[in-house]
């Protein structure tokens, strides 16, 4: 297997070693550890593999660009401290960009489609997403190396004008439409299945005061974890009572 | 029977892998493994149903670096479980065990990270030395942690639905009630997500108006999912 096959198979599992201490960065030196044994002279690999294990932190799907920017500048023997500041200028920028595009756009626009289809017309409506997800993924990891290798130093021109950063306006539109249709169908549907006794607009009102507790509370108090205080509250309550 | 258990915690595991580890395509959302839990169990349209509700919670959360956030997809496959078991009466206990699961899904994330973070320490020396077989060691040891994190919820989930078996056999009306609140707060987080998402331009009333669309439409269909044929 060539070099950035391998560290393109590697970069899918781009996060399994995450730390507090240097988030991404073993990753990184992993995915980036065949590109430099291919095209890195060899005084000089030990020193790039140290540099490409500190700290890093992106999205996941986009550190492609950044470890192959990386492999690049190594090859071309750009000096160690150019190397290092590349790193930590592209860290910032790819994490923007996935989150929007990749957590904020495709994700929810994805299972939005998928809650859809699996309501109205099959099961394998949301697992055609997971693989739409998965060809996504494979394709714009692949892209992510294949630019980062071509530009080396010059990667942030590649971020500028992307087709991803065209992207996330329009996804952005499209996962608010899709999972929000998707939220109050199920919701809507899911009563009438599992509580057909009791009206839509109990779960609706329900819904409106958890809203604005969760809206008021912020982070420390997520739906998860409200659904379980008052469903448990509830099931002691109903211990209680009856 | 056991093969059955085996599948489901292979699917589970999947799930626990995919939200962080890699490769992140979706196997971690509810909706596909409570799917692919009730394909295992012969029994798609509760996979798809409490999968659907649980996703209302995950719909929420954005997975951002090192902050905490639960781990869904172990707990749905338990929640499918005790639902295909019982009917749909009993999908709000089954929900219920899946949410615990994913708020011990989230601790044990971080607890994974600080175990990372001592191996991490333990191997700096010899990472220093520029070793890149160490990398690939910690990639692995990290990967096999986190799967075996996964198992485990998944078992744990299966074990405390089981417990909940009996009550929720003997108190369907209290099940009824359950699934009103875990729909009503998943729809409240669902939105609160899509409201921090979107805004307060334009795209908030697109929001209102698909929100108002999908509640018109969940009325005409029915109930969730409509029982198409497999």
């Amino acid at each position: 297997m060539r070099g950035p096959t391998k560290s393109l198979l590697r970069l899918l599992t781009i996060q399994a070693a995450w730390t507090y201490e240097r988030m991404g960065g073993i990753g990184v030196a992993h995915a980036l550890g065949p590109l430099l044994k291919e095209a890195v002279p060899a005084e000089r690999q030990a020193g790039a593999f140290r540099r490409a294990a500190e700290f890093f932190n992106s999205h996941p799907w986009l550190a492609g660009l950044a470890v192959g920017a990386e492999a690049r500048a190594e090859r071309d023997g750009i000096p160690a401290e150019q190397i290092q500041r590349l790193r930590a200028a592209l860290g910032g920028p790819l994490g923007a960009l996935g989150d929007r595009v990749i957590w904020a756009g495709l994700f929810p626009a994805l299972v939005g489609i998928g809650l859809l289809g699996g309501g109205l017309v099959g099961w394998w409506v949301p697992l055609a997403m997971a693989g739409v997800a998965l060809v996504v993924r494979w394709e714009v990891t692949r892209w992510a190396l294949r630019r980062g290798l071509e530009s080396g130093m010059k990667v942030a021109t590649v971020l500028k004008d992307c087709a991803l950063s065209r992207a996330a306006a329009p996804l952005g539109v499209l996962a608010t439409l899709a999972a929000g249709t998707a939220s109050t169908f199920v919701a809507h549907g899911g009563g009438l299945r599992l509580a057909p006794r009791i009206g839509p607009w109990v779960i609706a009102a329900l819904a409106a005061a958890g809203l604005l507790l969760v809206l008021r509370v912020g982070a420390r108090l997520p739906s998860q974890r409200l659904g379980l205080i008052v469903g448990v509250l509830v099931l002691l309550l109903w211990q209680v009572v009856t | 029977m056991m093969l059955e258990f085996l599948l489901l915690l292979l699917v589970g595991t999947l799930a626990g892998v995919d939200l962080v580890s890699g490769p992140q395509v979706l196997l971690a959302r509810p909706v596909v493994v409570g799917t692919l839990a009730g394909l295992v169990l012969g029994d798609p349209v509760s996979g798809v149903l409490v999968g659907g509700v649980l996703e209302l919670y995950a719909l929420e959360v954005l997975p951002v670096g090192s902050t905490r956030y639960p781990d869904h997809g172990p707990g749905a496959v338990a929640a499918v479980w005790l639902t295909s078991q019982l009917g749909s009466a009993s999908a709000g206990y089954g929900i219920l065990v899946a949410l615990g699961v994913a708020e011990v899904g989230g601790w044990s994330l971080q607890r994974l990270r600080r175990m990372n973070g001592r191996a991490l320490a333990l191997a700096t020396p010899a990472l220093e030395t520029g070793d890149v077989r160490i990398a690939a060691a910690l990639q692995w040891t990290g990967l096999g942690r986190d799967a075996l994190r996964a198992v485990m919820l998944t078992a744990g989930g299966l074990l405390a639905a089981r417990l909940l078996f009996p009550l929720a056999l003997a108190q369907p009306e209290a099940g009824e009630v359950l699934a009103v609140v875990v729909l009503a707060m998943g729809l409240a987080g669902a939105v609160a997500g899509a409201i921090r998402t979107a805004g307060r331009d334009w795209r908030g009333a697109v929001l209102a108006l698909a929100l108002a669309a999908g509640w018109l439409l969940g009325g005409r269909v029915g109930a969730f999912p409509i029982r198409w044929g497999w």
